[in-house]
């Protein structure tokens, strides 16, 4: 979930697979000194994880774990600090140098190899990947990430300069996230095309591909000639069960030395003197999203009054448990202690008290009474289907029936586009900046470069805000909603982050105000690693966190 | 010769069967609700860019003229293509082909043998305490939801006792070891079911062998019990068994999907199952399309062996 | 079920009339007896909970014990005690109150699933083997590629097409089971077919109709209703394991599939949850299995049609037509065969 950053448009697919992963794996990186000490003989890291790989071309990969696991294969030019207070030069010898407000050079590292004799890593190399991500022939989920550059340009042997469209806050981050800019082996990857080389990865990362059994396992090895050095362990290998309470199993027995830990297992985990646990923010929004185009909640009286009906602890307990933190201003708490946005003023103002006369009185406002039947779609999954369920009983406390509907996240993400429930259950991870829950979540779709298709009624974003206020003609709404949009998309073209804080205060004003969504938590989810796996501890931010600037883990079998 | 000719109208038989399948298959990839074109390209796809896929799929045209081009494609041995993988589904299905079938064929080694041991001697000791045990167990055996015995496993033999490894797999070509260790729940659960079913098949129609007149006479000519029943009776009552294990194809695969689920087996069930949740239509389709196939096969090649068991049968 | 009366000169099983009578002889078998008395217990459960739901708001099982649907994040996972006799689910709510109320939809899946196959099964197979030639042909190759198809996975597909609700669950396994009652019905039609009192109704001019659903239908019938209560378990475990699967009964409505699949996250440390739904489906199934075992006993002692775990299957009918198919080698590959006791129809006679 970490990995979602920035996005700019609702991608089908990744949506599908971060929801999957939520809750499971996803998380693994690190932060202790490597011990030089260390014997030489690393043996082979053995980490569960529930989703299969459709392709390891991290150019076309829409997987939140393989967008981690992604580092070991390939290199970026920058690498995020496990802490994730930086971005260390990773490729790059140097942070990019800014010429002027639209133009930055990147200095590259001169003893990078590419696996198996293919050739040194170039700038080429770096121009060839960053810009067939920028080519929307190639329709490469990544592409939104970097739209902010116009172009990479090898200028040197190992000097590329990048010309951006306009400047943007979120450069660095994505120059070190594999869903942003990968570099892969130019060479290879036109000698063999899409689809082979989806299947014969050649990156220059400290681990190379070895085998891949579908829907089974993932067996890498140790790259000798990796720039960082030879990693002490011999492998890596990802073990792809589906149910991560099984996969626990198999970490309890020994048989493999990382997995999910559901919340139910927690306690068994967290007893287990062989299972070091570690607890660690998703970075996400969990909540849920009022359909403000159609149906019983397109008066935002109505939508205030389901606000008033749940208690949000209860909610999030029987969501996640104490696998959750709440959350203010649709963002993970974690951003708003960072930004130190005004969280106080906006639960005093916009998360009420649960109660039901209040509710009522609201819903009798709005002019729908009491006397309507909500239709509450979920997709699968114990978080989804605890907050449902409160909310499914405090409607039945107030005299409104209530279906739940649980469907297939594929069925879901249709029923998103076409406006086809009341209520949803909704999460998007859109990691640690603002924008990536304001600029996804409540942009004005209409304003986007390309439009949307016309069958499409707009996405889950704000629960077609923008399309309700227009088909009603609800002017006074709209001029806010303008200004949303304005404001949102000029955060993200924005730099100083003082600014940008500005901007998002103004929005999260607008957006609460709304109440388009029921913001509740955000989600935590836990890693249980072998207690024989050495220096070598997972944390938010960090990737390759098997071997990279900051730890080298071994197996002490 | 006669045999030869037996299976080539066998297998014509089975085209206009076939050719219902394909076209039921055809409509229900176009009734499954979602739109491959956005399933590939994220929700708001440039339009240029999902004219170009729509045209090369070939989405805009007629009905008839995109189950034409099906038929065609399938005669080619061509599935489609997948749109969550961008692979063509037949590379896909063909990676997962060799566990649905390893977990099949040894879950049939482990009834077979079993399901014939205790239906015959339910059969000799007809209304005596052992045939009232196996029987019992027989309905015990059918009775038992094969998910709640795979997850009842799993909690008893790999978290309780640490025994087997819950999940995995393992060629049995590459490493038998290893292999029967992780296959032994898989094979356990769908076995079950199917050595209780063909167990009360053998032990029925054993019954009613020995109803049969030649018993009568075999045992006034004095030949012993054991004998006859094992040499005459068994023979005879192996024919309807033969059948329902070609007809048990169908069973298993169907539980492959279960099965392969909960033991995180990479076969074609969980292939199915994960493509309907993706909405992923042709590699659905694709792998139902091979089920039916299979167990059309599994049919013919069952009425042959039947044919060429039964004595009483000519084929010519 | 017991239409008109049958001239008592009539070959086999069915001079042994009606289905009441049936049921007065399964006092010799102890099994069946057992099968009754646990699906009687069910059904009483299941009435109770449909009762106490609709009317009562869950009124009586709150008062009694607890409510399904209540729930208490204190409780969470809590352990069997005197309190909660089978403990807690994630969400607090006591799993006896659910587990009795699983017993509803459990049992109407299983009615519903069984009462739509039976009565689609029977109409296509009486339809095809009285009128034969291509409308035989026609409707027993369409069965064909039903049965081709495993019954799972056409759930599963079906589900997916018409969205996961009860009601589509009904209908999935209802078409589903089909196949293999037409089968059954077919062949015992095509044995009746040619019977005096067929033909001397024929002759009377009846209209066809009146015949098929006067004659035929009614004295046919008995194997069908073995098939049916031998399948009644298939369709519970199939409807509970696409509920397993997510594509079942949507909560919080309880039932037995669905609490197991809920069960399955939290095994390690709450085995009720998943136990008890699971036994409870064992033993439902266990009691349709022995009734239809003693059924079959009591019906024809030669019958070997046997319940399997999704779909059923006529033995019989298969071994003739292996028979008829491989020794008329000039017979047309479909065409209904002939019995062993030459009560089938003869080459060329379509009533």
């Amino acid at each position: 979930m970490t990995d979602n950053l920035n996005q700019s448009h609702l991608d089908r697919r990744r949506f599908v697979k971060s929801m999957a992963a939520a809750g499971s794996v996803g998380l693994f990186a690190g932060c202790v000194g490597s011990d030089p000490e260390e014997s030489e003989d690393g043996g082979v890291f053995v980490i569960a994880t529930t989703d299969e790989v459709e392709t390891f071309d991290p150019r076309q990969n829409q997987l939140a774990w393989y967008s981690s696991a992604a580092h070991y294969l390939f290199d970026s030019l920058l690498l995020q600090s496990p802490d994730g207070s930086e971005f260390e030069p990773h490729l790059a010898v140097d942070h990019p140098e800014e010429i002027d407000e639209t133009t930055y050079v990147v200095e590259i590292r001169d003893d990078v190899e590419f696996h198996d004799d293919w050739g040194q890593l170039t700038a080429e190399d770096v121009e060839y990947s960053i810009n067939w991500v920028l080519d929307p022939d190639n329709a490469s989920p990544n592409q939104s990430n970097v739209a902010y550059i116009d172009e990479a340009e090898a200028t040197g042997e190992f000097e590329v300069t990048l010309h951006l469209e306009y400047p943007s806050g979120l450069m660095d981050r994505s120059l070190a996230h594999m869903n942003a800019a990968p570099i892969v082996c130019k060479e290879a990857a036109e000698e063999m095309g899409d689809e082979e080389f989806g299947q014969n990865p050649v990156g220059s990362g400290p681990f190379k591909l070895e085998n891949h059994d579908p829907s089974s396992s993932v067996e890498l090895v140790a790259n000798a000639d990796y720039f960082l050095g030879e990693p002490i362990l011999e492998g890596l290998e990802y073990r792809i069960i589906p149910e991560a309470e099984v996969g626990y199993v198999n970490l309890a027995q020994g048989d493999l030395h990382q997995s999910g830990v559901t919340e139910e297992l927690l306690g068994e985990a967290e007893e287990d003197d062989d299972i070091d646990t570690y607890q660690l923010s998703n970075m996400d929004f969990q909540g849920f999203i009022l359909n403000s185009l159609e149906g019983p909640f397109t008066d935002v009286r109505a939508r205030e009054a389901v606000h008033h009906l749940i208690d949000y602890d209860e909610v999030l307990d029987a969501a996640a448990g104490s696998l959750a933190g709440r959350n203010w201003g649709h963002m993970p708490q974690e951003t708003v202690d960072a930004w130190d946005f005004p969280a106080d003023e906006w639960e005093e103002n916009y998360y009420p008290e649960q109660d039901h006369d209040r509710a009522v009185e609201l819903f009798e406002e709005a002019g729908v009474g009491t006397d309507f039947e909500v239709d509450l779609v979920m997709t699968a999954g114990e978080a989804n289907e605890g907050r449902s369920l409160v909310l499914q009983n405090e409607f039945e406390e107030v005299g409104i029936d209530c279906d739940i509907r649980e469907i297939s996240t594929g069925d879901w993400l249709e029923a998103l586009n076409q406006a086809d429930y009341d209520i949803t259950t909704y999460g998007w991870g859109g990691n640690d900046d603002p924008d990536g829950y304001y600029y996804h979540m409540f942009r004005d779709l209409q304003n986007d470069e390309g439009g949307m298709d016309d069958d499409v009624v707009g996405h889950s974003s704000i629960g077609y805000l923008y399309e309700g206020s227009r088909e009603r003609g609800d002017d006074d709404v709209l001029e806010d909603l303008d200004r949303l949009d304005d404001l949102v998309r000029e955060a993200q073209a924005t730099v100083a982050q003082e600014e940008r804080r500005e901007y998002y205060v103004e929005a999260a004003e607008i957006v609460l105000s709304l109440y388009p969504v029921i913001g509740v938590y955000s989600a935590e989810s836990v890693t249980g690693v072998h207690t024989n796996v050495q220096n070598y501890e997972p944390s938010e931010f960090g990737e390759q966190e098997a071997f990279n600037h900051w730890q080298e883990a071994s197996i002490d079998e | 010769m006669g045999l030869l000719r037996y299976t080539i109208r066998r297998l014509l038989q089975l085209i206009p069967v076939l050719f219902g399948i394909v076209t039921l298959t055809f409509v229900m990839m176009h009734a499954l609700p979602g739109d491959p074109v956005r399933l590939w390209l994220g929700t708001e796809p440039g339009q240029e860019l999902a004219d170009e896929l729509i045209e090369a799929h070939g989405f805009d045209r007629p009905m008839h003229e995109q189950y034409v081009d099906y038929l065609v494609r399938l005669a080619q041995g061509d599935l489609g293509h997948s749109f969550v993988y961008n692979r063509p589904v037949v590379d896909l299905m063909w990676e997962r082909m060799e566990p649905t079938l390893v977990v099949m064929g040894l879950s049939y080694l482990v009834a077979l043998p079993v399901a014939l041991g205790l239906g015959i001697y339910g059969a000799a000791r007809h209304n005596r305490a052992g045939d009232h045990v196996s029987r019992f167990a027989g309905l015990a055996g059918i009775s038992t939801p094969n998910f709640w015995l795979a997850l009842m496993m799993i909690y008893m033999f790999s978290y309780n006792f640490g025994l087997l490894p819950a999940t995995g797999y393992t060629s049995p070509f590459v490493d038998p070891v290893e292999a029967a260790v992780l296959l032994i729940m898989p094979v356990l659960t769908l076995a079950t079911a199917q050595t209780a079913l063909l167990m009360r098949m053998t032990r029925s129609s054993m019954i009613e062998e020995m109803r049969e007149d030649y018993v009568e006479t075999a045992r006034a000519y004095g030949i012993p019990e054991r004998k006859i029943l094992l040499r005459h009776s068994f023979r005879n009552a192996l024919l309807p068994l033969v059948t329902i294990v070609g007809l048990q194809v169908s069973t298993l695969l169907g539980g492959s999907v279960i099965v392969e689920e909960i033991f995180a087996i990479p076969g074609l069930g969980r292939l199915f199952f994960d493509s309907v949740i993706e909405q992923d239509y042709s590699v659905a389709v694709g792998v139902t399309l091979f089920f039916s196939t299979l167990f059309l096969i599994g049919v013919v090649l069952t009425d042959i062996a039947y044919a060429y068991i039964d004595p009483r049968i000519k084929y010519d | 079920m017991s239409g008109e009366g049958v001239p008592a000169n009539d070959a086999e099983f069915h001079d042994e009339g009606g289905v009441l009578e049936t049921l007065t002889k399964l006092r010799h078998s102890p099994t069946s007896l057992a099968g009754l008395l646990i699906i009687f217990a069910l059904v009483l459960m299941a009435l109770f909970s449909a009762v106490d739901n609709f009317v009562f708001d869950r009124a009586i099982i709150t008062w009694l014990h607890a409510d399904p649907h209540a729930m208490d994040q204190s409780m969470r996972y809590d352990d069997p005690s005197w309190e909660h006799p089978m403990g807690t689910d994630r969400y607090g709510r006591d799993m006896l109150s659910r587990v009795i109320y699983g017993s509803r939809t459990a049992l109407t899946i299983g009615i519903v699933a069984v009462g739509i196959s039976f009565v689609g099964g029977v109409i296509i197979g009486a339809v095809s083997a009285f009128f034969g030639g291509y409308v035989d042909d026609f409707l027993m190759r369409s069965v064909e590629i039903l049965y081709a198809i495993p019954g799972l996975v056409l759930a599963i597909i079906f589900m997916a097409i018409f969205g996961p609700s009860i009601y589509n669950l009904f209908i999935a396994y209802g078409i589903v089971g089909i196949p293999a009652y037409a089968r059954v019905m077919r062949s015992e039609a095509l044995s009746i077919r040619d019977r005096q009192y067929v033909e001397a109704a024929k002759l009377a001019g009846l209209p066809r109709r009146t015949i098929l659903f006067r004659e035929i239908v009614p004295n046919g019938i008995a194997p069908v209703v073995v098939q049916a209560t031998l399948s009644m378990g298939g369709v519970i475990i199939g409807a509970a394991a696409l509920s397993f699967l997510g594509f079942g009964v949507q909560p919080p409505t309880p039932d037995w599939g669905r609490m197991l699949s809920d069960g399955r996250t939290a095994m390690v440390v709450a085995w009720w949850v998943a136990v008890f739904p699971g036994i409870m489906i064992f033993i439902t199934v266990m009691g349709f299995n022995m009734l239809g075992d003693g059924l079959r006993d009591v019906m024809d002692p030669k019958m070997t049609v046997e319940a399997t775990p999704y779909d059923d299957w006529n033995i019989d009918e298969w071994k003739e037509k292996q028979r008829a198919a491989t020794t008329e080698s000039d017979l047309a590959p479909d065409t209904p065969t002939t019995r062993a006791d030459g009560s089938g129809p003869q080459e060329g006679d379509r009533s």
